[in-house]
C-alpha cells in the first residue's frame, strides 16, 4: 500500500507529487553529484544484500521450477490432515481442507510473481515512455502528459487499484493490469526528472551544438543516461507490487480459489487465525521477505549520495 | 423448555415419516451446541429458563456484536441479514410461524381464512395494538402498509421494495375496523408463510406517521416506528444500533409462550465485521454476546463455556443450480455425475460444524414438504460419476479434463463468501470433480457479476436462499418465474414443468405436501436442477445471555432473551 | 507570488477535473447496471423487469452517457454526487458521516507516523556505532515491506486478546484509538523515515554543521537546531502523497478494529459496485491530495529560506 512513497526522487529536490515542477527540480542546492557502483560490485562487500539476492532467486525459483521445491499437490485436498500444525513433513502447517501450505505457498509465487512481472512491465514501459515524451519535448506534450500523470497520483495507490479492478472485474491479470496503471506515475516522474537533468549536462548540450539530430540526441544520450535511476526503481516497484497484489487478493479481488495467490493464502487463515495462526502467518512472512529483498536490491542499485 | 428437544424430534418425526435419522441428527446437534434457549414449551406456558440460570431477570443492557449492520432503519428496505434481524425487533407479524413445525398461530392476527382459489385472506386484528407514537393499529394500518410496500411512493421518494415479493398482488379492502381483506390476481398460496416471514421481503408494520415521511425522513430512529416490543432510538451507520424496551408491549404471539414487555431495557448491536475480532471480543469479555460465529469457532467457543444458540437456516440447501441453457451442463449425464461426486455426507464428517446440515435436498430439513434423497437421487458414488460421463462419450483429453465433439468439460461456477464453509465445501466438490476429469472454475465473490453474463457464462450458479416454505422453491426454480436452472423455451416438455411448479401455489398444509414431493422429484430426479452441498446455520454465542430465540427464518427475537447478574 | 498561487490552483483545479472526468469513464461505462447489484445475484432473475426499469429511471441509469456525465459534473460542483445505489443515502451524506472518524484516525495515525519517523532518522544519525546505525536503518524499509493487511489482525491479536490492554474495537475514548492509530501508522511511517534518514545524512554532511560544531555545539544540539529543521521540511512535499496513503490504508485498519470510517465506506462500495459512492470517494481523495499540495507548494518557500528565490523566478 505504500506504492509510491518511496521512490529515489523522494530524496531529490523537493517538489510535491503534483510537482516534477522543472523551476524547483533544477532550482534545489542541496542535491549532491551522484556517482554510480556497478550492480555486483556491493554484493561482495554487504551479506545483506547477498542474503536479499538470494531470497529474490529461490522466489523466482518457485516461480519457474515449483515441483522442484515440493513433492505435493496445491490443489488436492486431504481430509486426514485438517488444520495439522507445523510439522517436519509440513513446514507451514496444513489449510482447511488438509492442503500442505508450504506446497501452496511455493506454488502461489508462480501466481503472485507472473502478476507482479506484469504489473511492473506495464508501469515501467508506459512509464518510462511517457516521462520521456514529457521531459524531452516539454512545451503543451509536457504540461497534458503531467496532468494524467498528477491525476494518477492524486489517488492512492491501493484506491485506485481498487477502482480500477471493480470497473474492469476481478481477477488476477485485472489486479496486475490495475497495480501496473497505477505505477506508471512513479516511473514517469522519475524518467521526466531524469530526462530534464540530462538534457542540461554539457554533454548533451555540446552534441545539440555541433548539430547531432534530437531523435539521436535521445536515443543515444538522453535515454541511456537516464535509465539508471529509473532501472533503479524496478526492484523497489517490484516489492511493492507484490504488496498492492497481495492487498487485493487478501481482499478478494484477485485470483479465484483455490489458486495459492499469497495474499488469497493469508485471507484463508484470517478467520482462523486463533486456532491455526500458521496458514496466515506464513505466507505473510514470505511475502515479507521477499519484498524486503527486493527493497534492499533497490537501495543498493540506487546512485548513493550523501555521507 | 426441557421438552423442547423431544418434541422437536417427535414432531418432524410424525412431519416427516421419511427421515427419522435426519431428525435425530439435529436433535443431536442442537444438544452438542447446547440449545438450551428455546423460550417456551409448546404448549405456550412461559419458560422459567430451565438449564440457563434460573428465572428470568427484568432489566440491563445487552452488548450484541455481529457481522453486518442494518443497511437502513427503514424495516421495509432492509434486505440484508442483519437488517431484518434488527428490524425483527421493532415490528411484528400478523401470524407466527412454528420454527419446527412450520405451522401458523395467532400474532397481530387472531383469525384468518382465504377462499378456495388462494386469492383472497381475510385476517381478524387483535384491538389492543399500538404503534410506539400511541395510534392504533389497525385494518386500515395493514391496507397502507401492503399498499406502499408494493406501489411504493414517488412523491416521497419510496421505492415499491415489496414489489417483487408480494407476487400477484392487487388490493388490500378493510372490512371492518379490525377485519382486512388481502386480494390478489392469482393463487398465493405462499402469502400466508409470508404473513408471518420475517427474513429478507418480510411485511413490516409501520405507523401512519413513518408511512407519511418522506424516504430521507424514514430515516431517522425517531420516524421508525413500529409495533414490537422495542423501539430504535441510536443509529450509527455500520457501527451500531440501539434498540429499548417498549413497556406497554403486551401483544407478544402466544406461541412464544412470553407475556408482557421484554426483558432487557436496552440492546446494543454492535458490528464488529472481522471474524477473529469478532471472537475475540467475545473470549475476552468485551461483549457477552455474539452473532454470525463462524463455524471453525463452534468448538473452541462450546469448550470455553459458552452457550451456542444454532439453527440451520430454513429455505434452500446452499449449492449449485445447473444452467441448463448452457453446454456440457445441458447434459443431463454431465448434471448426474456431478451431483453424485458431490460427497455430501463427507462434508459433514470432515468439514463442516457442529450446527451445519447435510443436505438432503434442494429444501432443508424444516421447511414442511420436505423430501429426503440422501439415500437416492442425491447420494455419494464417484465412481458412478464416473461411469455416467465415460458412458455419455465423455473422453478423457490430453490434459485429463473429459471432452465430447471438442466440447470440453469446463465450467464455470459461482461460490458464496458470505457463507464461510461454503468456500471450503465448493472447493472440495471442485477437486473432487477435477480427479473425474471436470475442470471448475469458481468466482466466490459473484456480486459484481450482471445478471446476464450469469445465464450466459455460468454453468453453476450459487443459490442459499432463505424462506420457511417451500414457495422458495417456486420464486427461485419456476421456469416462468426465477427460471434459476435457466431452463430455455424450447425445453422438451416445459409446460408440464410450469405446470408442476405452478401447483404449488395452489394448496396450503397438508393438500401441499404430495405436490411439494412432486416438485423435488422434478428437480432432483427427473430433471437434476440442483446440486445441493450442505444446511448454512446461525450462531450465536453467548455467556451469562440466556433466551437468545432464532425464529421460524432463523432470525433473532430478543422478547424473551435475559442478561444475569445486572 | 500571486501568480504562483494562482498557477498552482489552475493545476489543483485541473486535476480535480481529471480526477472527475477518469472515474467517471471507468466507473459509468461499466458493463455492469448499477442497479443490477441491488439484489442478490441469486435473487436477481425472479425480479420483476418492469420494477427494475423503474428503479433504473429513479437513479437516472438510463441516460445517454454524455448528458449523465455533464448533469453529475454539475452537480458534483455543487458536491453533490448522486445517491448511495446500496443505502438510498446522498453521497456526501454517507462521506460525511463516514469522514469524521477517518479524520481522527488518520490524525493520529500521522502523529505517531512522524513522529516515529523523526525518532529513527535521529536516532540513526546520532549514534556513533556503526552496527547500533545500521541496526535502526534497517528498520524503515522492513516497516515498508510488511503486509499491511496481516499488521492489524497481528497487532489486535497480541495487544487486546493477549496482553489485553486495549479494546479490540474501537469505541469511543483514546484508548480504543491507540491499536488502530498504530496499526496505520507504521506502515505509512516506514517510506517517512526512510525519507528523513537521507535526508538527515545528506544534511548532516553539509558544510554548515561543521560551522556549527566549530561554534561548539553538541551532536544533539547540531541535530535538534539545523538539521531538524532541514532535513524534515522536504518530507511536507510528500505530504498530499502521505494524506492519500492514509486514506487507503483506512481500508483494512477500518475492517479490522470495526470503525465506520472512509476506508469500510470505500471497501464495501467497491464490493457492491456502489459507483456514485466510489466516485464521490475519489473525488474526495482527490481534492484532499491537491489542496494538501496547494498548501504545501504556496507556503514552502515561506518556511523553506533556501527556496525563496524559486517563485520570484515563476512570476519574472
Amino acid at each position: 500500500m505504500t506504492i509510491r512513497l518511496d521512490q529515489p526522487s523522494a530524496a531529490d529536490p523537493p517538489s510535491t507529487a503534483s510537482g516534477a515542477d522543472p523551476t524547483l527540480d533544477a532550482a534545489t542546492p542541496s542535491a549532491p553529484p551522484r556517482r554510480r557502483f556497478g550492480v555486483f560490485h556491493p554484493i561482495v562487500t554487504q551479506p545483506g544484500l547477498a542474503v536479499a539476492v538470494l531470497v529474490v532467486l529461490l522466489a523466482v525459483a518457485f516461480c519457474v521450477i515449483p515441483a522442484a521445491f515440493t513433492w505435493m499437490n496445491p490443489y488436492v485436498p486431504d481430509t486426514s490432515a485438517i488444520l495439522a500444525g507445523p510439522s517436519a513433513t509440513q513446514p507451514f502447517g496444513t489449510d482447511r481442507l488438509g492442503r500442505d501450505v508450504y506446497t501452496r505457498t511455493v506454488y502461489g509465487a508462480v501466481i503472485t510473481l507472473t502478476a507482479t512481472l506484469l504489473a511492473v512491465s506495464i508501469a515501467f514501459f508506459i512509464g518510462t515512455a511517457l516521462g520521456l515524451v514529457a521531459g524531452f519535448v516539454r512545451g503543451i506534450v509536457d504540461l497534458v502528459l503531467m496532468r494524467v500523470v498528477d491525476v494518477l497520483l492524486s489517488v492512492p495507490g491501493l484506491l485506485l487499484t481498487m477502482v480500477i479492478v471493480s470497473a474492469l472485474g476481478y481477477g488476477t491479470t485485472n489486479v496486475a493490469i490495475a497495480v501496473g496503471i497505477s505505477s506508471v506515475a512513479n516511473f514517469a516522474r522519475v524518467m521526466r526528472a531524469e530526462v530534464l537533468k540530462v538534457t542540461q549536462a554539457d554533454f548533451v548540450e555540446a552534441a545539440a551544438s555541433i548539430g547531432t539530430h534530437r531523435v539521436a540526441i535521445l536515443l543515444r544520450h538522453v535515454l541511456p543516461n537516464s535509465m539508471s535511476s529509473v532501472l533503479a526503481l524496478i526492484p523497489l516497484q517490484f516489492g511493492s507490487s507484490i504488496l498492492a497484489i497481495a492487498a487485493l487478493g487478501f481482499l478478494g479481488f484477485g485470483a479465484p480459489p483455490p489458486q495459492p495467490e499469497w495474499g488469497l493464502l493469508v485471507a484463508e487463515g484470517r478467520d482462523v487465525l486463533a486456532i491455526a495462526p500458521w496458514i496466515s502467518l506464513f505466507p505473510g512472512a514470505v511475502i515479507l521477505s521477499v519484498v524486503l529483498a527486493s527493497n534492499r536490491i533497490s537501495r543498493a542499485l540506487q546512485p548513493v549520495r550523501g555521507l | 423448555m426441557s421438552t423442547d428437544l423431544t418434541v422437536t424430534s417427535a414432531r418432524a418425526g410424525a412431519l416427516l415419516s421419511s427421515a427419522p435419522s435426519r431428525r435425530g441428527f439435529l436433535a443431536l446437534a442442537g444438544a452438542t451446541a447446547s440449545l438450551l434457549l428455546i423460550g417456551c414449551g409448546p404448549d405456550g406456558e412461559p419458560a422459567v429458563g430451565a438449564g440457563s440460570g434460573g428465572a428470568p431477570v427484568k432489566g440491563g443492557t445487552l452488548k450484541f456484536a455481529w457481522l453486518g449492520a442494518p443497511e437502513s432503519l427503514d424495516p421495509q428496505i432492509n434486505s440484508s441479514f442483519a437488517g431484518a434481524n434488527f428490524s425483527n425487533n421493532i415490528v411484528d407479524r400478523l401470524l407466527f410461524q412454528d420454527r419446527d413445525s412450520g405451522e401458523f398461530s395467532p400474532w397481530l392476527a387472531t383469525k384468518w381464512e382465504h377462499n378456495d382459489d388462494l386469492t383472497e385472506y381475510t385476517f381478524t386484528l387483535r384491538e389492543d395494538v399500538t404503534f410506539s407514537d400511541g395510534t392504533k393499529f389497525n385494518a386500515t394500518s395493514v391496507k397502507n402498509n401492503l399498499d406502499q410496500f408494493f406501489h411504493g411512493d414517488e412523491a416521497l421518494g419510496i421505492l415499491p421494495n415489496g414489489k417483487s415479493y408480494l407476487g400477484p398482488y392487487k388490493e388490500t379492502e378493510v372490512v371492518g375496523d379490525y377485519v382486512v381483506k388481502v386480494r390478489f390476481t392469482a393463487p398465493n398460496a405462499s402469502f400466508l408463510q409470508l404473513s408471518a416471514h420475517s427474513g429478507t421481503g418480510n411485511i413490516s408494520f409501520l405507523a401512519d406517521k413513518t408511512l407519511k415521511s418522506s424516504a430521507e425522513d424514514r430515516l431517522k430512529p425517531e420516524n421508525v416506528i413500529g409495533t414490537g416490543p422495542f423501539t430504535v432510538t441510536e443509529y450509527e451507520p455500520k457501527v451500531r444500533t440501539v434498540i429499548v424496551r417498549r413497556d406497554d408491549y403486551k401483544w407478544a404471539p402466544a406461541a412464544l409462550g412470553h407475556e408482557g414487555p421484554a426483558y432487557l431495557d436496552k440492546i446494543e448491536f454492535i458490528t464488529i465485521p472481522e471474524a477473529s475480532v469478532r471472537v475475540g471480543a467475545l473470549q475476552s469479555g468485551d461483549v457477552p454476546a455474539a452473532f454470525d460465529i463462524l463455524p471453525t469457532d463452534e468448538k473452541v467457543l462450546t469448550a470455553q463455556g459458552f452457550e451456542l444458540t444454532a439453527r440451520i437456516n430454513p429455505g434452500f440447501t446452499l449449492g449449485w443450480q445447473f444452467n441448463l441453457s448452457l453446454a456440457p451442463t445441458n447434459d443431463i449425464n454431465v448434471r448426474r455425475a456431478i451431483v453424485a461426486a458431490t460427497d455430501r455426507p463427507g462434508f459433514k464428517k470432515t468439514l463442516l460444524s457442529d450446527s451445519e446440515g447435510e443436505a438432503r435436498s434442494v429444501l432443508t430439513d424444516g421447511v414442511p414438504g420436505f423430501v429426503d434423497y440422501s439415500q437416492g437421487a442425491l447420494k455419494y458414488d464417484l465412481d458412478l460419476a464416473k461411469k455416467l460421463l465415460d458412458d455419455a462419450g465423455w473422453q478423457p483429453g490430453a490434459d485429463g479434463i473429459r471432452e465430447k465433439d471438442g466440447v470440453k468439460l469446463k465450467l464455470k461456477g459461482t461460490g458464496n463468501i458470505l457463507v464461510p464453509d461454503a468456500r471450503v465445501t465448493y472447493e472440495a466438490t471442485q477437486a473432487a470433480l477435477k480427479s473425474i476429469g471436470v475442470d471448475v472454475e469458481i468466482v466466490f465473490d459473484p456480486r459484481n457479476i450482471p445478471a446476464e453474463q450469469l445465464t450466459a457464462e455460468y454453468h453453476l450458479a450459487n443459490i442459499n436462499r432463505g424462506r420457511n416454505d417451500v414457495a422458495v422453491l417456486n420464486t427461485q426454480l419456476n421456469p416462468d418465474r426465477g427460471n434459476g436452472a435457466v431452463i430455455p423455451a424450447d425445453f422438451p416438455d416445459r409446460a408440464r414443468i410450469v405446470k408442476t411448479f405452478d401447483a404449488l401455489d395452489t394448496a396450503i398444509g397438508a393438500a401441499q405436501a404430495p405436490l411439494a414431493k412432486a416438485v423435488q422429484d422434478l428437480i432432483h430426479e427427473e430433471l437434476v436442477l440442483v446440486d445441493p452441498q450442505f444446511q448454512t446455520s446461525q450462531v450465536a454465542a453467548a455467556k451469562g445471555v440466556h433466551n437468545i430465540y432464532l425464529d421460524a427464518a432463523d432470525r433473532l427475537i430478543f422478547l424473551d432473551t435475559w442478561v444475569s447478574g445486572t | 507570488m500571486l501568480t504562483y498561487a494562482l498557477l498552482k490552483l489552475g493545476r489543483a483545479l485541473i486535476v480535480v477535473w481529471g480526477a472527475f472526468t477518469a472515474s467517471f469513464i471507468l466507473l459509468y461505462l461499466m458493463p455492469a447496471s448499477p442497479i443490477e447489484l441491488l439484489f442478490p445475484p441469486n435473487e436477481r432473475a425472479s425480479i420483476d423487469p418492469q420494477a427494475f426499469k423503474e428503479m433504473e429511471r429513479a437513479y437516472g441509469f438510463d441516460r445517454p452517457t454524455w448528458e449523465q456525465y455533464l448533469d453529475r459534473l454539475l452537480a458534483g460542483l455543487h458536491g453533490d454526487f448522486g445517491t448511495s445505489v446500496g443505502t438510498g443515502k446522498p453521497v456526501i451524506e454517507a462521506i460525511g458521516e463516514a469522514l469524521p472518524n477517518t479524520v481522527i484516525l488518520a490524525a493520529a495515525a500521522l502523529v505517531l507516523a512522524s513522529l516515529f519517523a523523526l525518532s529513527v532518522a535521529w536516532v540513526a544519525t546520532y549514534l556513533e556505532s556503526a552496527w547500533l546505525r545500521n541496526l535502526i536503518s534497517s528498520v524503515p524499509p522492513l516497516l515498508v515491506s510488511f503486509p499491511s493487511f496481516l499488521l492489524g489482525l497481528i497487532i489486535i491479536k497480541i495487544f487486546s486478546f493477549q496482553l489485553g490492554w486495549f479494546p479490540p474495537i474501537s469505541g469511543d475514548g483514546l484508548r480504543g484509538l491507540v491499536l488502530p492509530a498504530a496499526a496505520l501508522a507504521i506502515p505509512v511511517s516506514g517510506p517517512i523515515a526512510q525519507l528523513l534518514l537521507r535526508n538527515f545524512q545528506t544534511e548532516y554532511s553539509s558544510p554548515y554543521v561543521l560551522t556549527s560544531y566549530s561554534k561548539g555545539l553538541r551532536k544533539g544540539q547540531v541535530l535538534n537546531t539545523e538539521v531538524l529543521r532541514n532535513a524534515s521540511l522536504p518530507a511536507l512535499t510528500q505530504g498530499g502523497i502521505i494524506v492519500g496513503e492514509l486514506l487507503a490504508g483506512a481500508v483494512i485498519t477500518e475492517t479490522i478494529f470495526s470503525r465506520a470510517g472512509i476506508g469500510r465506506l470505500t471497501e464495501e462500495a467497491v464490493r457492491a459496485q456502489d459507483v456514485p459512492v466510489v466516485q464521490g470517494i475519489v473525488m474526495l481523495v482527490a481534492v484532499c491530495f491537491v489542496t494538501v499540495n496547494f498548501i504545501v507548494d504556496v507556503s514552502y518557500p515561506l518556511v523553506d529560506p533556501r527556496l525563496k528565490a524559486i517563485p520570484k523566478g515563476v512570476t519574472a
